[in-house]
């Protein structure tokens, strides 16, 4: 069964449970979404939420006063919208406005208001949902819809379109005409070509675009005052840049908060077995939000130091020039006229004046002192590599990745009061400014680094996703013995993996190429060759020994040989069969709103069903396996104990492995 | 001649865009009239001089220059500010959603500032935050106060409340009413009637512990 959990501030209705309490700290699930309604995406925007469910349904709850909820009745429950053609494909929110739309129908619907952050409401709430963009995707395929707080990013054929507050240039293109607000509600395009993919933060604009030799790099406009697009420059543009340290590298999602940026990058990508993902921040770092440690108190200690001794330099001075003019004054006329006086009095001012500058100038200087407040080139978030999917509300952030066993084997050690947990359910990881108790510790204090959220529920529920408000947290979590795909969800993996299915397909291709001569350099005949691959497939599923980590690049490589074998043996089979898998992936990716793939072998890669799909043909005998003994031995390197194999050759279900329970520390209470 | 030299304290004004910020400083006829540009952290500062039972005392009202806008101030706004106003807007509560965020700016940089939480344009009979929705101030322990910039209604409360803080003398009173710039419209006494009774009713009820 899928849940909705709910927790925060309660203040504005957020929270979408009856009575609407004021504030909770422990998750709770919203009752509404506990029977079997299958869910596929939740936005949350500062203070509302809007839910899509997979059959197309949207359902809206929190704040209504601009119209954000697009319906009228209760708003502290989820209710559907009826005004709306179903189904809707994807949905994305703002602080005062939704966004609903469906690539199949090619619409896109908006309710609500945007308000311009210094002068307020701009034009007219709409309280019901209204078709745009009509005229604009005439001829263009709809792609996707992302929303920041008060601004919107459409992508269609490979065009992005822009809208909302124009403030700070974050809808691409600077305004100075006299209705300057109303004019940014106009969709007009960003100036840029082959665009695979867009990201909001709530103020800042993000989009991967592909260059004419097929080089991917990703781009940012809009607010900047604390570096957060990640330039290495902290001034505003409303023309998309690139940020260097990205530059053909596979950006996975990029979200943001008011003044702080988090993205997603895989790496390791130049041979499958080593990719990994890794976490960047950039922007304010005053409370925590880039994950990389406190490095604001030490700053502002030494700020306060360095003023105070500026403070005392300046008394000095005034002081030594007073005196000085005094001494001046003092000198009796006729030694010196009073025309010269008044010259050498002025003299002393100018110098005085010209040091205060000085000291000034050092004061703002250390205002602006970069690398301890804030960060304009991106950081390196330590202790969540290999996430799967990350989300961020205006100061705090989530990351939340498959659970690596060993670091909590670890902590074991540590002996600490334990509790099991099994390692199916995954990491959930929050840091950042913990008002409103929105990091899910029970504690409003800030978390300077990645802090995993451990809480009693969370042993039997697996968390999904976290969608951030500014005060709420929606979490989406099904049992853990459940396929997210029985409730139209999908993985971020899934769609990672079709947006890049053509690099991955000549990485394959590669991969292939590489261990074909591998094997044909091989000349010494290999008895064991099926058992040990099957040992080596069981490797993979038995989490005791292997870590995350060691798994995820152990697939890549697994897959790669037994496509060797498969083309060898059986190519049309082979064939036949990954075009079943591929045409469901495609299916999924054009409703997740990624760009159209071609080849998709590898999604069972991060798929955790669709590899067992393949597993399971390989375990039925369809495909005679081999591989080269030097991976067979690295393999059974990284397992020692080899996994039991049923008589017929099947491999044991993980499920059905009671001794998986990894012992864990208990939540602090 | 200055026979005796007025005290002088900084307030900073804070809060999101359009909460009516600007439109509460600037009905102080005189603060308006002697407003001084700080180029330096680039917001106007308006000097209020109160006539208190303590005599004279001067606050130094700072008011940002649509700086808001960035997400937050940079530290020299609020340094060596004595007390500070946030305002919300009771009639958009999304104005609400960065209230923590201020105040933690805020007494980051200045932990003994006094604080006030103002809500304002509640002369808007619709209002959307219901007083008992607020508990901001109850969890942090800083002081509340309904208002409405164009009704004038309450205007000096959150500025009693801070001279009385500062100046560590309860017992202050005005003993002038400041020169505020008459009333764009009327607040009727069954509105006000009604605003007080859902304060006290906020009041009472008591605050949610959350028991695990």
């Amino acid at each position: 069964m899928s849940s909705v959990l709910t927790y925060g501030s309660g203040e504005c209705e957020q929270l979408g449970l009856e009575n609407a309490p004021l504030e909770i700290k422990k998750p709770r699930a919203i009752p509404f979404f506990q029977a079997p309604m299958k869910i596929k995406e939740i936005a949350c925007g500062g203070m509302h939420t809007i839910l899509l469910t997979a059959q197309g349904c949207v359902y809206t709850w929190g704040c209504n006063d601009e119209g954000a909820l697009g319906r009228v009745g209760d708003t502290t429950v989820p209710k559907i919208i009826e005004d709306i053609e179903e189904p809707i494909t994807g949905v994305t929110c703002g602080d005062s406005h939704s966004i609903a739309y469906s690539i199949d129908k090619n619409l896109v619907y908006s309710w609500g208001l945007y308000r311009n952050t210094v002068s307020g409401p701009i034009g007219k709430i709409a309280k019901t949902p209204m078709k745009i963009a009509e005229r604009n995707l005439k001829g263009l395929q709809l792609t996707k819809v992302m929303s920041g707080s008060h601004h919107t990013l459409m992508l269609a054929s490979g065009r992005v379109f822009a809208w909302g507050d124009p403030e700070s240039g974050k809808i691409g293109r600077n305004i100075k005409t006299r209705r300057r607000n109303e004019s940014g509600l106009v969709m007009e395009p960003v100036g840029l070509k082959r665009v695979k993919d867009i990201f909001c933060s709530r103020n800042s604009s993000f989009a991967i675009s592909e260059d004419t030799k097929g080089n991917t790099n990703l781009y940012s406009w809009g607010l900047n005052n604390w570096g957060q697009l990640g330039l290495g420059h902290n001034k505003e543009t409303s023309k998309p840049e690139i940020i260097r340290e990205f530059k053909n590298k596979k950006v996975l999602k990029v979200v943001g908060g008011d003044s702080h940026t988090v993205i997603l990058v895989q790496e390791g990508a130049e041979a499958l077995c080593e990719k990994t993902t890794k976490v960047y921040t950039v922007g304010l770092n005053d409370e925590g939000q880039l994950g990389i440690g406190d490095t604001y108190t030490e700053y502002r200690r030494n700020k306060n130091e360095t003023n105070m001794k500026l403070d005392e330099e300046e008394k000095t001075l005034k002081q030594e020039n007073e005196k000085k003019i005094q001494e001046i004054k003092d000198i009796p006329e006729k030694d010196l006229e009073a025309k010269e006086k008044q010259k050498e009095i002025n003299k002393a001012n100018n110098e005085l004046k010209r040091k205060l500058r000085a000291i000034e100038s050092k004061r703002n200087s250390l205002e602006n002192s970069e690398n301890a407040q804030y960060f304009t080139t991106v950081q390196l978030v330590e202790g969540i590599t290999d996430s799967f999917d990350i989300s961020a509300g205006a100061n705090y952030s989530y990351a939340i990745r498959q659970r690596k066993i060993e670091e909590d084997s670890k902590e074991d050690a540590k002996g600490e009061e334990t509790k099991r947990i099994d390692p199916r359910i995954n990491q959930l990881f929050a840091w950042g400014m913990g008002e409103n108790y929105v990091l899910c510790n029970r504690e409003d204090e800030s978390s300077y680094t990645p802090l995993e959220v451990k809480l009693e529920m969370l042993r039997e529920l697996n968390p999904i996703s976290v969608s951030c408000g500014t005060m709420h947290c929606i979490m989406r979590s099904i049992k853990i013995e459940e396929n997210p795909e029985d409730y139209g969800l999908e993985p971020i993996s899934q769609t990672i993996v079709d947006r890049f299915a053509n690099d991955i397909a000549k990485e394959i291709d590669a991969n292939r190429k590489r261990r074909r001569s591998e094997i044909e350099n091989d000349t010494k005949p290999v008895k064991d060759d099926t058992q040990a691959n099957e040992k080596k497939i069981h490797t993979d599923k038995s989490p005791k020994k292997l870590k995350e980590g060691q798994k995820e690049t152990k697939e890549p490589a697994e897959e790669g040989s037994v496509k060797i074998n498969e083309e060898e043996k059986q190519p049309k089979d082979v064939q036949h069969k990954e075009k079943a898998v591929d045409d469901k992936s495609k299916q999924k990716s054009t409703t997740n709103g990624t760009n159209g793939t071609k080849e998709t072998q590898l999604s069972s890669k991060n798929d955790p069903r669709s590899s067992e799909i393949t597993e399971k043909k390989e375990a039925e005998g369809d495909v005679e396996m081999k591989v080269s003994p030097k991976e067979t031995d690295n393999l059974l390197k990284a397992s020692p104990k080899p996994v039991s194999v049923t008589p017929s050759g099947k491999r044991v279900k993980v499920s059905e492995t009671p001794e998986r329970m990894v012992e864990i520390p208990k939540p602090k209470k | 001649m200055e026979s005796t030299e007025v005290p002088e304290f900084k307030i900073v004004l804070v809060g999101d865009g359009a909460t009516g910020k600007t439109t509460f400083v600037k009905r102080h006829i005189t603060g308006e009239f002697e407003k001084a540009y700080n180029a330096t952290v680039g917001c106007e500062v308006h000097p209020m001089p109160f006539y208190t039972s303590a005599g004279e005392i001067k606050l130094m009202v700072w008011d940002t220059a649509g700086q808001e806008k960035l997400g937050c101030l940079r530290d020299g706004y609020y340094i060596g500010a004595s007390g500070g106003i946030i305002m919300f807007d009771v009639c958009a509560r999304i104005t609400y959603q960065n209230v923590s965020k201020w105040h933690k700016d805020l007494i980051r940089v200045c932990p003994e500032a006094h604080l006030v939480l103002v809500g304002n344009k509640v002369d808007v009979k619709e209002r959307k935050v219901k007083a008992k929705q607020i508990t901001f101030h109850r969890k942090k322990n800083i002081q509340y106060y309904d208002i409405s910039a164009k009704s004038n209604y309450q205007y000096e409360k959150p500025f009693v409340y801070l001279l009385r803080k500062m100046t560590n003398n309860p017992d202050l009173i005005l003993q002038e009413q400041p020169a505020i710039a008459p009333p764009e419209l009327e607040m009727d006494s069954e509105h006000i009637k009604q605003l007080n009774a859902e304060l006290q009713e906020a009041d009472a009820t008591e605050f949610p512990d959350e028991d695990d």
